[in-house]
C-alpha cells in the first residue's frame, strides 16, 4: 500500500474494522517508524473519538457514580483509637479485667467462626473434588482476554463446579448468580457467590444439570439476596452444546 | 485554567491516585461514555457495567496514557469504544436475547444536561459535518463505529457491494476530515 491509500484507511484502523491483511500491513509499517502514519494514527484517533459528539447524550443513573467510585477508590485508612477513652477504660482494674474477658470471648469466638469457615472450604472441596471425579464428567472453558474466564465442570448426577478468575469487583449490595440456560424459557439459578479480592471464585452447586434440557451456564450480577429470574444482562456464558 | 490545563492537572491527580480526581473524571466524562455504551449495547445493564469497567481502566492504567499523544479524552473513548465494541462481538452478548434484564428504566427524563463539545473536543463540529452526509454514507459510519462491522461485513449487512460501501465509506470519511481540518485552520 502506498501511503495515499494507507491515508484512507486509518479511521477504520483505529476502529479496528479493516480486514487482517490491511490492518497487519498498517500494523507492520507503524512498527517500522513512519512518522508520517502515526501522526495521522493520532489524528485518526482523534478525529473518531469526536464522532462521539453524534450520539444523543444520556445522563448515566445516579446510583452507578457510587458503585463505580466505590469499586475503585482505595478504603480509608482504619480509623486511631480515641486515645481518651482507651485511657478512661484503662483506669479501673475492673474494667480492665472485664475489657480482657469481653476480648479473650471475642477472639474465641472469632476463633470459632473462622474455624467454621474453614470447614465450609474444606467441605465445598471434598464436593468439588468428588463432582469432578465421577465419570461423566464435562469441563467447558470460557473467558477472552480482559474478561472474566475459567472453566465449568459439569456432572448430571453430581452438580456443577464453577470456577472463575477475572471476576469485576461488586459492591457489598450485590453478588454472582449462577443460572442455567435451557433452550427456551426461563433460566433456573444454580445458587450465589462472590469473589475474593483478585476477582478469582470456585462455587460447588449440588443443582442437577441435565444436558438435554441445559443450553448454558450463566452469571449474572444481582442484588446480595439473589433474583428469581436475571435483571442483568450476564457476564459470563458457557455453553454447553 | 485553560481546557488543556486544567486536563493535564486531572491526569497527573490520577497519576497521583487523588481519589478526588477520580470523582471529577467520572463526573466528566461519564455521562459521554454511557451514552457511548448504551448507543453500542443497546441495554442498560450492559451500558452500565462498561462505565465501571472503564473506570477501573482509567483509574489502573493512567500512568500508560501519555499526554503528549493524545488529549485525556480522545483516549477515554478510544478505551469506550472497544470495550463496548468487544461486548457486542462477545459471546454472552449472543445470549443476552435469552437473559434480557427484566426491567428498564425510563430514561426519557434523564436527557443530558452536559454540552457534550465540553468534554470531546470538536464533537460539535464532527457532528454538523455528520449531518451534512447522506444517508447511505451515515449508515456505513455507524455500522463501523457502533457496530464495528468492517466494510465486507457492511456490505453482507446492507446488500450493496463492496466497492459501493467503499466508495460511501470513503467519502463521509473525508467530509469529515475536510470539515475538522477545515475548522482547525480557522
Amino acid at each position: 500500500m502506498t501511503h495515499s491509500e494507507m491515508d484512507e484507511l486509518y479511521e477504520l484502523f483505529v476502529l479496528r474494522t479493516l480486514e487482517r491483511e490491511e490492518a497487519s500491513e498498517i500494523e507492520q509499517h507503524l512498527r517500522d517508524g513512519c512518522v508520517h502514519c502515526e501522526a495521522r494514527v493520532r489524528e485518526a484517533d482523534a478525529l473518531m473519538a469526536a464522532f462521539a459528539g453524534t450520539v444523543e447524550i444520556v445522563e448515566p443513573p445516579g446510583h452507578l457514580r457510587e458503585r463505580v467510585l466505590s469499586s475503585i477508590r482505595p478504603s480509608p485508612a482504619p480509623k486511631r483509637e480515641n486515645h481518651k477513652a482507651v485511657l478512661y477504660a484503662l483506669a479501673g482494674l475492673c474494667a480492665a479485667s472485664l475489657a480482657v474477658c469481653v476480648w479473650l470471648g471475642t477472639m474465641t469466638s472469632n476463633l470459632n467462626s473462622r474455624l467454621s469457615d474453614v470447614a465450609q472450604e474444606r467441605n465445598a472441596l471434598e464436593a468439588a473434588l468428588k463432582s469432578l471425579s465421577q465419570s461423566g464428567t464435562r469441563t467447558i472453558q470460557f473467558g477472552k482476554a480482559n474478561q472474566p474466564e475459567g472453566k465449568v465442570f459439569v456432572n448430571p448426577s453430581g452438580g456443577l463446579v464453577f470456577v472463575a478468575a477475572r471476576l469485576p469487583r461488586l459492591g457489598p449490595d450485590r453478588t454472582f448468580q449462577l443460572w442455567l440456560v435451557p433452550p427456551a424459557g426461563a433460566p433456573k439459578s444454580a445458587g450465589l457467590f462472590r469473589s475474593d479480592e483478585k476477582g478469582s471464585s470456585v462455587t460447588v452447586s449440588n443443582v442437577l444439570v441435565d444436558p438435554a434440557t441445559t443450553k448454558a451456564v450463566a452469571v449474572s450480577v444481582e442484588p446480595s439476596s439473589g433474583s428469581s429470574a436475571p435483571t442483568t444482562t450476564p457476564i459470563i456464558v458457557a455453553g454447553l452444546e | 485554567m485553560s481546557d488543556l490545563s486544567s486536563e493535564l492537572a486531572l491526569v497527573e491527580r490520577l497519576r497521583n491516585r487523588d481519589p478526588e480526581a477520580l470523582e471529577a473524571a467520572y463526573d466528566r466524562y461519564s455521562a459521554v461514555v454511557y451514552s457511548v455504551f448504551l448507543r453500542i449495547t443497546r441495554d442498560q445493564s450492559a451500558a452500565e457495567d462498561l462505565v465501571q469497567e472503564l473506570f477501573i481502566r482509567v483509574w489502573t492504567h493512567i500512568s500508560s496514557f501519555d499526554p503528549s499523544k493524545a488529549a485525556l479524552s480522545v483516549w477515554i473513548l478510544s478505551i469506550a469504544r472497544n470495550l463496548g465494541i468487544d461486548y457486542v462481538r462477545s459471546a454472552q452478548a449472543r445470549f443476552s436475547a435469552q437473559l434480557q434484564p427484566m426491567e428498564h428504566a425510563d430514561r426519557a427524563d434523564r436527557k443530558a444536561r452536559i454540552e457534550p463539545e465540553l468534554v470531546i473536543h470538536r464533537g460539535r463540529t464532527v457532528r454538523a459535518a455528520f449531518e451534512t452526509l447522506n444517508l447511505k454514507q451515515r449508515r456505513v459510519l455507524e455500522l463501523a463505529y457502533f457496530q464495528g462491522l468492517s466494510q465486507t461485513e457492511i456490505a453482507s449487512h446492507l446488500q450493496e457491494p463492496l466497492g459501493t460501501v467503499k466508495s460511501w465509506m470513503r467519502s463521509a470519511l473525508h467530509c469529515l476530515r475536510a470539515t475538522v481540518s477545515g475548522g482547525d485552520a480557522k
